[in-house]
Order: C-alpha cells, then structure tokens, then sequence
C-alpha cells in the first residue's frame, strides 16, 4: 500500500470513530421529567396562658408538692398547703389542622431549694397522663395543654421565701 | 452535552429544595415556671378559757358574759359575782395574709338551751360581736381574740350545778 493509501484508511477510521462517538452522544441527550412536591401547613405556636402556682405552703418542711392539672395541691409528710391561688399551667397549642403532634417535657431546673419532676398534661380536654404525647390531636387553631407538677421543697425554705423551678414544654409535628 | 448539564443542574435543584414527599417539620418550645411560696402556719394558742362564777339563771334567762368578763342576766335570774373570766386566744402568723375566725361544734346540755360565742379582737371590746360575724383580718401578725358567751336557759339549774359547755374558734388562712 503506497503512503496515499495508508492516509485514506487513516482518514476513513477518524472519521468512523467519530460516528461512533457521535451516536453515543446523542443517547447522553434524554431527558426525564421531574416532579416538585411541596405542602404547606401552619407552624406550630404555643401561647402560655398561666404558669403554675402553688400557692403558700408550709415552711421549713421538707415535702413534695403536687398540683394536678386541675389545680389542686397536695403534699406528703409534714408538707401543708396554707392558703393562695393555686394554678395549673396552661398552654394554647396552634398549628395544622390535620397534622398531628409529638409533645414532651424536658429540662427540669430547680429554684431555691425546689426541684421540679414528673410533669402532668392534660390535653385538649383529655385526662391527666403523662408529659409525653406522641400523635395528638392536631391541634388547628387552639388547643388547651394544661399541666401539673411535682416540686420537692428540700425543707430550707424560711417563711417568706419563694422558688420558681421551672422545665420546658416542647410540641413538634412528628 | 449542553442539554445533558442542564438536565443534571434541574435534577439536583429539584432534590435540594422541593425534596418530594418529606414532610414539613415544625417544632416550638415554651418553659413554664412554677411558683411556690413558704410561709409559717397559724398558730394559736388558749390563754384562758371562759369562766362565769356564780350565777342563779332562772328558765329562759338570758345569761351574757361580754368580752370583758362582765355578767349580766335578762330575766328573773341573779348574779353573785358581776366579774368572770372571758376566754382569751392569741393567734400568730408570719405575714400579711388575710385571717378568717370561725365558731363551730358548740356543745351544751342540761339546763343551758341556746349558746353562741362572743368575740373582741386586739382589745376592742367596744366593738364586740358574734364571732360569726367577725370580718376577715389582714395584717396583723399577732392577734388576740378576747371571747364572751351569750346563753339561753333552757331549764332551771339545780343549785351548784356545773353546766360544761364548750365550743371551738378556728383561725384560718382566707
């Protein structure tokens, strides 16, 4: 073959390859549609409406305290309630009207000799169970969340003194 | 290729801002504090209880003794000794809190038919009434309650007959 000739066959070879090349190409080109989905809903808000209130209790008594989502107080050992309001707390609960909620009880801190425990809820009219709910209600434009306690005075307390533990009410969609 | 990165550029925007079918997740938190007040009980104490002397009611003789000690009789009955003893409470708290008196669970017999207490409190016997009717007292943390007795004969006491009556004042936290 004379060198005219190998040329050719070089030539004809590029330009087969880039046929190849070519057609594959144009295989890389499909397309697929695709679907955005998003929903909208309400974000969940809590409104407090009343924290908890004991009262006056005895003091210098070693006693822990309990208020029911009801309100009322009581007390073990020597521990007496004496006299003023007594409070459950109280929390409106907005948010979707269909989807529903996990809510729970944390971060118990203690105040002044009294150490916060065992929180009760009460929710949208239900019984008093437990702080941890797991698929209530939605709760659409309001719900009430009413919630006890237990607080365990140490018995330091002088009269006069007063101590707000607190903990912290979280609601979220699951 | 041009169409192939643009293809690729939508599918990743579609997975990292509409990622389909996730749900929306919301949560809100709210704390509740818990107040709890200490203060000391009411405390009382019996000074002197109340002691008439010598008295000669006749049937349906009104007998008083007022909140000073002094006897009088209304009807056909007589009076050794104008002088008795009123009974005399002293009640001790630690604040200002309002403080309710409260007659109750008089017991009498024999020949005395009808038996209410009469109260005076911190000396001011002029203004003297039914302990029922006594208004509630705010802040005075040391109280006495001066008492008399108002009776009604229900028959005629033999001579030297003892007639026990008694009754029972509470002093409670409003």
């Amino acid at each position: 073959m004379t060198n005219q000739g190998r040329g050719l066959v070089l030539v004809a070879s590029a330009v087969g390859m880039a046929g190849v090349l070519l057609s594959l190409g144009a295989a890389y080109a499909a397309t697929s549609p695709v679907t955005a989905t998003i929903a909208f809903d309400t974000p969940i808000s809590l409104t407090k409406n009343a924290d908890i209130s004991f009262g006056a209790v005895k003091a210098g008594v070693a006693s822990t305290y309990t208020i029911s989502t009801a309100g009322s107080v009581s007390a073990t050992g020597g521990g007496q309630w004496l006299y003023g309001a007594k409070t459950a707390g109280n929390v409106a609960i907005a948010g979707s009207t269909f989807q529903t909620v996990n809510i729970s009880v944390g971060g118990y801190s203690g105040n002044g000799g009294v150490t916060p425990s065992n929180a009760k809820c009460a929710y949208n009219g239900g019984g008093e169970g437990s702080c941890t709910i797991n698929g209530a209600a939605a709760p659409g434009a309001g719900k009430t969340l009413l919630i006890g306690v237990d607080a365990a005075a140490d018995g330091t307390q002088i009269a006069g003194d007063t101590a707000t533990p607190s903990f912290t009410v979280t609601v979220v969609y699951p | 290729m041009r169409l192939l990165k643009k293809v690729f550029v939508l599918t990743v925007a579609a997975g990292v801002f509409f990622p389909g079918f996730q749900r929306f997740s919301s949560a809100a938190a709210v704390q509740m504090s818990a107040l709890i007040g200490f203060v000391n009980p009411l405390s009382v104490s019996n000074r002197s209880d109340v002691r008439f002397g010598g008295i000669h009611p006749e049937p349906h003789d009104q007998v008083v003794m007022d909140t000073t000690g002094k006897i009088k009789i209304t009807g056909t009955g007589t009076v050794e000794s104008a002088d008795g003893q009123p009974g005399s409470i002293s009640i001790t708290d630690s604040n200002d809190q309002s403080v309710n008196f409260l007659p109750g669970n008089y017991r009498y017999g024999g020949s005395v038919g009808a038996l209410k207490a009469i109260c005076a409190l911190n000396g001011n016997h002029a203004d003297e009434k039914d302990c029922a009717l006594l208004p509630p007292v705010t802040g005075m943390n040391k109280k006495t309650l001066d008492i008399g007795m108002d009776m009604t004969m229900a028959g005629a006491a033999a001579s030297s007959q003892s007639v026990p009556s008694s009754f029972d004042i509470s002093a409670v936290y409003q």
